[in-house]
């Protein structure tokens, strides 16, 4: 035996030991693959391009941040499990010093094992992603809309960049882990893993501490949201005292309450709740800090997740141009006419059925634009909603220009009267009513539009000028435009022969709502990858390292379990024991962090005016799904373990 | 120049309630010899053998070997005097599970960049002395208490070290395999000149020993050196526990063999 392979066997012969560890790692290589995979690919950029420069620069730059961010994280997480793994190691550390192992071995051997270890880990994480590298980019290319599709190909930069990241993260981890262990007596090391628990301790008032800080860090939240305090350190205190409370709530609070439950001896002595209480008891106190940190950065994931799938989403849900194609004429454009026939020409050519409407605004002043009664019917026929008559010349309705004044006009309804007042001209007119719908692509500039009669229309001033304009909209309602995408195509390399992307200014300017939505898909598709990818390898880490922990008790577990069997412990019952056990452990710090970011969002809620909720189920169910899974792989290893034991 | 000098230690186990383990002991051993130290269980033994080891250090006090404080040393020094000049039995085996007996055997070797067929060379030759060719491609956790004894006393002395530390040896070993171990010691002592210390609760095995001395409560209480005889040796011994008392477990042992 060489001294490497006393090294090889250590890992080889403890396996499972180590299978937990490896398998994360190997999966965090394989999501670096992954954005690699994307990011070195020879059609991407030209795809998102194809869409818009941003596009691309934000896939770029997304899938760069969160490759470094994917190697920190791993860095943390692969340091504090190998961290933890040294220590349990410390007799045979001990042994092999006895026996004459120098410090400069010791670290070799770490050092070695370490390397070993990452190696196979990169190398599988890479074969598995060469592997399904195929199928890896056909669900991407669907995820961003890419309607060539991403072919296959050798991807020899990304092999070479993941192998290159991760071999210097595991060089990194080895010499530091290598320097972690520190000798000062051997009996310390020989004596190190055989330290009895003791029995978990909680005070009374700490985990008061932790209910009281929690419940003040809502409150602060809050008071922020509803405007009681509108500054950044309130936010901030909130989040702080929250974070703080959680830290109690693990270390003392949770500890408390399964001491609590054992004085409750009605309760704790009826069948295995003793079993199942007494174990938690330790479980929890060993991996407080763990679930303090998983819980936290749950936390912090799903509500800045969430916020960024409301935000990608928000182009979506409130690009609410009903109109698939729209033609903007302003003053002095003469060729309005000539335009609108070879938008029609082309739809015809293509065979996509379509309405039309034009609608002339005209601004008048004191922020109302004006439109003529004649115009939105015929806007609103070609949307199907219902058309509008006016019995008298100073009757006007509004019409909302936007989701946030479509809700308020629902909401409260308009003011009564619109008075313009501009140089000589003095009107006032009575509104009738809020129309429901938006006739016009979504306007911020248009402060409040007015419909008023034909002939009150041309009667009003005009006072086309900065702070508000008067132009013409064509729009093309088209049922199913989402599959004009060639048409779409066709008519901006028309209308902007020299740079498609490029809407200068002019006298007239063309909008098509396809690349809209395809780029708004794209962006919530990357942000989707993105935070979705590293999330799930944090879980991954996380879940990995309570196995490592259940795996180092099972010798203490073993033993227990094949007293208990002795002593007619039924297999059903260890099943139903361990089960809930790990769910607790599984699902405690998740369930804390879904209730954390759940009045996040509340908050949030209140400060924006789209719907945060949605998209947000979406993500927690995503990391739900996973969570379960690891927890049916863990629970199943570890029964199997148990199970050995009994006789 | 004697090859161990422990001078005036004592240790003091700090704790809820500190406990004097030793008290201010003094024992010279001189080079090539074989001294076995007796006294009842908890009385500190086994913290006397982890001073001498360089495990753990007294609280005051210094043991000397070759005239110089182990823990002076460099720690690469150390680590070579360990691996080349100390051979260390524990009482708990302390063999490795990842290994299998015959990697836990060649381990010094190991260390020491031994080559390969060197170290063949030399588990074979130690397994057929300890009887236990058989088992060395198995792992600790296939094996009896009494095989993976000796195989910590194979791994002990596998790079024939000039100072063996054996705490209780025999403790899991019939009478037979016991007098193989104690032979094998022996012979290691007359042949190489090995120093040795044993701690046993065995007469049968301290009667091989040059000197026996005696501790109790931490405190050196006795010292005896051997006739001629190994008999009259032994039934010495047996007198001097009988005084000294320990536990029933002492006695029957002794009444055994
Ligand atoms: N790490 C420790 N902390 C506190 N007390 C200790 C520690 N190790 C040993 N002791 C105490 O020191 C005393 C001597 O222990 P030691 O292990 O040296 O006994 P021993 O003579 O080897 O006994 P045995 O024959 O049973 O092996 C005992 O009373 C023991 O309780
Ligand atoms: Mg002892």
């Amino acid at each position: 035996m060489t001294f490497s392979q006393l090294a090889y066997h250590n890992i080889v012969r403890n396996k499972r030991m180590y299978a937990a560890h490896f398998w994360s790692s190997a999966f965090s290589v394989l999501m670096f693959f992954t954005y690699a995979l994307l990011l070195f690919h020879p059609d991407l950029d030209s795809e998102l391009a194809s869409s818009s420069v941003t596009m691309s620069l934000l896939g770029t730059m997304g899938l760069r941040v969160s490759q470094v961010l994917l190697v920190i994280f791993s860095f943390f997480f692969i340091l504090y499990s190998v961290g933890s793994f040294l220590k349990t190691r410390n007799k045979e550390f001990g042994i092999l010093m006895m026996h004459g192992m120098s410090h400069r071995q010791f670290r070799n051997l770490v050092f070695i094992e370490n390397m070993l270890i990452g190696c196979a880990a990169s190398m599988t994480g890479i074969a598995i992603g060469l592997l399904f590298s195929k199928f890896i980019l056909a669900m991407i290319s669907k995820l961003l809309a890419i309607d060539n599709g991403l072919s296959f190909y050798v991807p020899v930069q990304a092999v070479v960049t993941t192998l290159a990241a991760f071999l210097v993260l595991f060089v990194l981890i080895s010499l530091v882990t290598s320097r972690m262990v520190r000798v000062n007596r051997l009996i310390d090391l020989l004596k190190g893993s055989e330290k009895p628990k003791p029995d978990p301790q909680a005070s009374v008032w700490l985990s008061l501490l932790a209910i009281l800080l929690i419940g003040a860090g809502y409150m602060t939240v809050f008071s922020f949201a509803t405007g009681l305090s509108y500054s950044l350190i309130v936010l901030m205190t909130g989040v702080v005292l929250v974070v703080v409370g959680t830290y109690f709530l693990f270390t003392q609070l949770s500890v408390y309450v399964m001491r609590a439950l054992k004085r409750k001896e009605r309760m704790y002595f009826k069948k295995t709740n003793l079993l199942t209480i007494s174990e938690l008891a330790y479980r929890l106190k060993d991996n407080a800090k763990l679930f303090f940190i998983v819980a936290v950065i749950s936390a912090v994931a799903f509500t800045a997740i969430g916020t960024c799938t409301a935000i990608g989403h928000q182009g979506l849900a409130e690009m609410t141009n009903p109109y698939a194609f729209t033609y903007y004429s302003y003053k002095g454009n003469e060729r309005e006419a000539e335009h609108a026939a070879e938008i029609k020409k082309r739809l015809d050519e293509a065979n996509v059925s379509y309405r039309e409407a034009s609608a002339a605004l005209k601004y008048a002043g004191n922020d109302l634009t004006f439109m003529k009664l004649s115009d939105y019917n015929n806007m609103a026929a070609a949307l199907g909603y219902e058309t509008e008559t006016l019995t008298q010349d100073n009757e006007a309705f509004v019409v909302p220009t936007s989701v946030y004044q479509e809700r308020i006009y629902s909401n409260q309804g308009a003011v009564d009267e619109v008075q313009l007042t501009e140089g000589k001209t003095k009107m006032a007119f009575q509104l009738i009513k809020a129309a429901s719908h938006q006739v016009l692509p979504q306007d911020y500039g248009i402060i409040q539009l007015v419909v008023v009669s034909d002939s009150m229309y041309d009667k009003l001033p005009d006072n086309d000028r900065e702070g508000g304009a008067s132009y013409t909209v064509h729009g093309f309602v088209v049922d199913h435009w989402e599959k004009a995408g060639a048409v779409t195509d066709k008519l901006m390399t028309f209308f902007y022969p020299e740079n498609k992307n490029n809407y200068e200014e002019g006298a007239f300017s063309f909008v098509a709502l396809y690349p809209q939505w395809v780029m708004a898909k794209q962006a919530n598709g990357l942000l989707l990858l993105v935070s979705v990818l590293i999330g799930v390898v944090f879980f991954t880490f996380a879940a990995s390292f309570l196995y490592f922990r259940l795996y180092t008790d099972r010798e203490r577990d073993q033993q227990q379990v094949e007293l208990l069997s002795k002593i007619g412990l039924t297999r059903k019952e260890l099943h139903q024991v361990v089960t809930r056990q790990l769910l607790i452990m599984f699902f405690l710090p998740i369930v804390v962090a879904v209730i954390h970011s759940g009045v996040a969002f509340t908050a949030l809620q209140q400060l924006v005016h789209f719907s945060v909720g949605k998209s947000t189920l979406t993500v927690l169910a995503s990391f739900f799904a996973v969570q379960i899974v690891y927890f049916l792989i863990i629970r199943w290893r570890y029964l199997r373990q148990l199970q050995k034991a009994m006789v | 120049m004697s090859m161990v000098e422990i001078k005036d230690i004592s240790k003091t186990y700090a704790g809820k309630i500190s406990y004097e383990a030793l008290s201010h002991i003094n024992v010279s051993i001189a080079e090539g010899e074989f001294v076995g130290i007796m006294g009842p269980s908890g009385s500190g033994k086994t913290t006397l053998m982890n001073m001498i080891a360089t495990i753990d250090a007294p609280t005051s006090g210094e043991v000397l070997i070759h005239g110089s404080n182990p823990f002076h040393l460099s720690s690469e020094k150390l680590a070579i005097f360990r691996r080349r000049e100390l051979g260390f039995v524990f009482q708990a085996f302390n063999l490795l599970g990842t290994l299998t007996v015959k990697e836990n055997i060649v381990l010094p070797l190991t260390l020491d960049g031994v080559s390969v067929e060197e170290l063949n060379r030399k588990v074979e030759a130690i397994a057929e002395k300890l009887g236990i060719t058989t088992i060395l491609h198995k792992r600790t956790y296939e094996i009896s208490g009494g095989q993976a004894q000796r195989a910590a006393i194979a791994r002990a002395i596998i790079h024939r070290p000039k100072l063996l530390l054996a705490d209780e040896p025999t403790g899991n070993l019939d009478s037979k395999a016991s007098r193989d171990v104690m032979e094998t010691m022996s012979k290691l002592n007359k042949e190489d000149g090995t120093t040795m210390m044993l701690v046993t609760h065995d007469a049968m095995a301290a009667s091989y020993c040059d000197r026996v001395v005696f501790i109790k409560d931490g405190r050196l209480h006795h010292e005896i050196s051997r006739s001629d005889n190994q008999h009259i040796f032994m039934r010495n011994i047996m007198d001097v526990l009988s005084v000294l008392g320990g536990n029933r477990d002492d006695l029957f042992t002794v009444g055994l063999s």
